[in-house]
């Protein structure tokens, strides 16, 4: 088992902290998981409170009985040398250090300090998180539940963050997508393990399918290229890098204290790796949606059938795709004839973009998902929608429920997506998320926004051009 | 004087030292390039090699300096390159997708000829440290041979050549 699987996948951990800092929040934190866990403290007077939380306490790493795979520690900085060098005596495997207060102080005494748990790290071989981070949250073992808010179930995109906030919004922003993560890590300093370490262990990790970055600025540009064009070669890799501006690299520097590269050669970088640059977490999020449910289209995925919802909403979508790369190209002779069996022309077009109010009736919009699903002009079906409810009755297109798509979906032969429309009035809360929760269920991946769709529609059939 | 630049790093010096087209010309002749500009309205392109602190050396292509100054359009790769890389690189700038065809009276770039000298500057980067930016400002080309009308050539000061 390679080491870093015994960071992320740990079968023991320690928590080193005390409860008048933080009431417990590492123990808390890793509750739920099962393997052996203890508690380290030298004040015994918080003891029973650690053992209510099913915790046995030792006042030292090196009273511990057992081995040790994760450590995590919550001590204020200038105790954390001390710590270090009892983990390494005792042969821990990885260090989560929570503990704040290193180079990113940019003090004198906060680099040296950094410098100095980096040697004992180092000459203890032990593999560290952070310092300065929220560390791992596996919801697959129940570690670090204060990030995502959930354990046991768990998805397959894996995200790698130089922030804490950003991981946190992250964990809990995925479950809200239905996306679910694999493995989460808040690396914070990075000053052993860094960016491309955790590329290397995901490209190996069968839980993980698509993988997300929030980065500042890496230390090692040569390594992370390599890790990166790497595993782009075997899994979706989305990259949101900030620091792109003078100003924003000026804000990264007092963060993080990382140091940025020419944007411009950054972005050439992720082509040629075959990366896939993001720019925000919604982005991130709804090609995410696209990576983590589709198949690869199987022809260029370039040519869209599209399902409108209205004549304007036709034009404005062959506008906003055909801007973003797309063709929304006719359809065959074969397959004009056959939607003709069943399309009343009476306020509704059919040339593609297909729109109307014929497609009200059950047997039209099925004629037509079946011809877009056949015809081999069309590589991607995009099926615009809007949810709505009058007078308690639920509808999503042409007074249709879910259910018409749900079906479809088990017998679409293409890439099947809908398009959740942002248009006005917005439907209620609970409502969008029936629907989204019927529509992800079903295994159809479900963008929120016309340009939304279009913008991570192109970075997913790009992503598979490349490959 | 022209100066036979072919072992670079026998030239470094303390100081980072630029080297003009004059005193470039054998370092470009064996290279494999030559020096002038072909008779046939070629269309301009520049071609270069530098280092970047995180990264080591990238290459990087576009048509003419304005349009890298100005708007940014050019490509970098970080060498190796295969040729598949340097297709892509070719390709990418804007001014690609009007100026790789025919453009008024303008003779398009042979990309067989840019690909080579892409792979030139490839293996150049594997080879030696010393080089801090190779820049051939105005290139052009015909069907066999690449032209230099206007480079230079910066070397790192001694004891800063680990990149």
């Amino acid at each position: 088992m390679d080491s870093l699987d015994r960071v992320l996948e740990p079968q023991s951990i320690a928590v080193v902290g005390s409860k008048s800092v933080d009431n417990h929040m590492w123990l808390r934190t890793i509750q739920p998981f099962e393997g052996k866990k203890y508690h380290v403290n030298v004040d015994r007077n918080e003891w029973a409170s650690a053992k209510e939380l099913g915790f046995d306490s030792f006042p030292s790493i090196l009273d511990v009985p057992e081995s040790i795979d994760l450590v995590i520690v919550s001590v204020p900085a200038q105790i954390v040398p001390r710590i270090l060098k009892d983990c390494a005596t005792k042969k821990v495997i990885g260090v989560h250090l929570y503990t704040a207060g290193f180079s990113e102080t940019g003090t004198a005494e906060g680099i040296e300090l950094e410098k100095e748990i980096e040697r004992i790290a180092i000459e203890g071989n032990l593999k560290i998180v952070g310092p300065n981070c929220m560390g791992i949250f596996n919801p697959k073992l129940g570690i670090g539940v204060n990030l995502g808010r959930y354990h046991g179930e768990y998805g397959n995109l894996a995200f790698i963050s130089q922030s804490g906030s950003q991981s946190v919004a992250f964990a809990q922003g995925s479950a809200f997508h239905d996306l679910k993560v694999s493995k989460l890590v808040s690396m914070g300093n990075g000053i052993i393990l860094d960016s491309h370490d955790y590329l290397k262990y995901l490209a190996n990790d069968d839980d993980t399918k698509v993988i997300g970055m929030y980065l500042e600025g890496i230390r090692s540009g040569k390594d992370f290229f390599k890790q990166l064009k790497e595993i782009s070669k075997i899994k979706p890799t989305m990259i949101w890098k900030v620091g792109e501006t003078d100003d924003a690299e000026r804000a990264v520097a007092s963060h993080s204290t990382s140091k940025t590269s020419n944007p411009k050669i950054w972005d050439d970088m992720l082509i040629q790796c075959n990366a896939i640059k993001i720019d925000n977490m919604d982005e991130m999020f709804e090609t995410a949606k696209l990576l983590a449910k589709l198949d690869p289209p199987k022809k260029s995925g370039y040519n869209l059938g599209v399902l409108a919802l209205s004549g304007g909403h036709a034009t404005e979508m062959a506008n906003v795709f055909s801007k973003a790369g797309f063709s929304i190209p006719r359809l065959s002779e074969k397959s004009y004839n056959k939607i003709l069996t069943k399309f009343n022309l009476v306020g509704s077009t059919y040339t593609n973009p297909i729109e109307g109010r014929t497609l009200a009736n059950e047997d039209h919009l099925n004629n037509v998902l079946d011809v877009l699903n056949e015809d081999s002009n069309v590589d991607i079906i995009v099926h615009e929608i809007h949810i709505s409810n009058r007078n308690d009755k639920l509808s999503v297109y042409r007074g249709h429920t879910p259910e018409i798509f749900c079906e479809f979906k088990k017998r679409a032969k293409k890439p099947y997506v809908v398009l959740i429309s942002t248009t006005y009035p917005h439907p209620s809360p609970e409502d969008r998320s029936m629907v989204y929760k019927q529509l992800t269920d079903a295994g159809i991946p479900a963008v929120f926004g016309m340009e939304n769709t279009a913008n991570s529609l192109r970075k997913y059939v790009e992503y598979y051009q490349r490959k | 004087m022209k100066k036979s630049l072919t072992v670079l790093e026998d030239l470094q010096t303390e100081k980072k030292i630029i080297f003009n087209l004059e005193e470039l010309h054998n370092f470009f002749i064996s290279l494999g390039f030559k020096i002038g500009k072909p008779q046939n309205n070629p269309t301009e392109l520049t071609l270069g090699l530098q280092k970047d602190f995180l990264f080591g050396y990238v290459i990087f292509f576009g048509f003419g300096q304005q349009s890298i100054d100005i708007w940014n359009d050019c490509s970098y790769r970080i060498p190796p390159l295969e040729k598949k890389d340097a297709k892509e690189m070719v390709a990418q700038p804007i001014a690609s997708k009007i100026l790789l065809d025919q453009y008024k009276n303008l003779t398009p770039p042979n990309v067989e000829t840019l690909y080579k000298a892409i792979d030139v500057l490839s293996k150049l980067s594997t080879q030696q440290e010393c080089i801090e930016k190779l820049l051939l400002e105005e290139i052009y080309t015909d069907n066999n041979d690449l032209y230099i009308n206007n480079g230079s050539l910066e070397l790192v000061s001694k004891g800063s050549s680990n990149g």
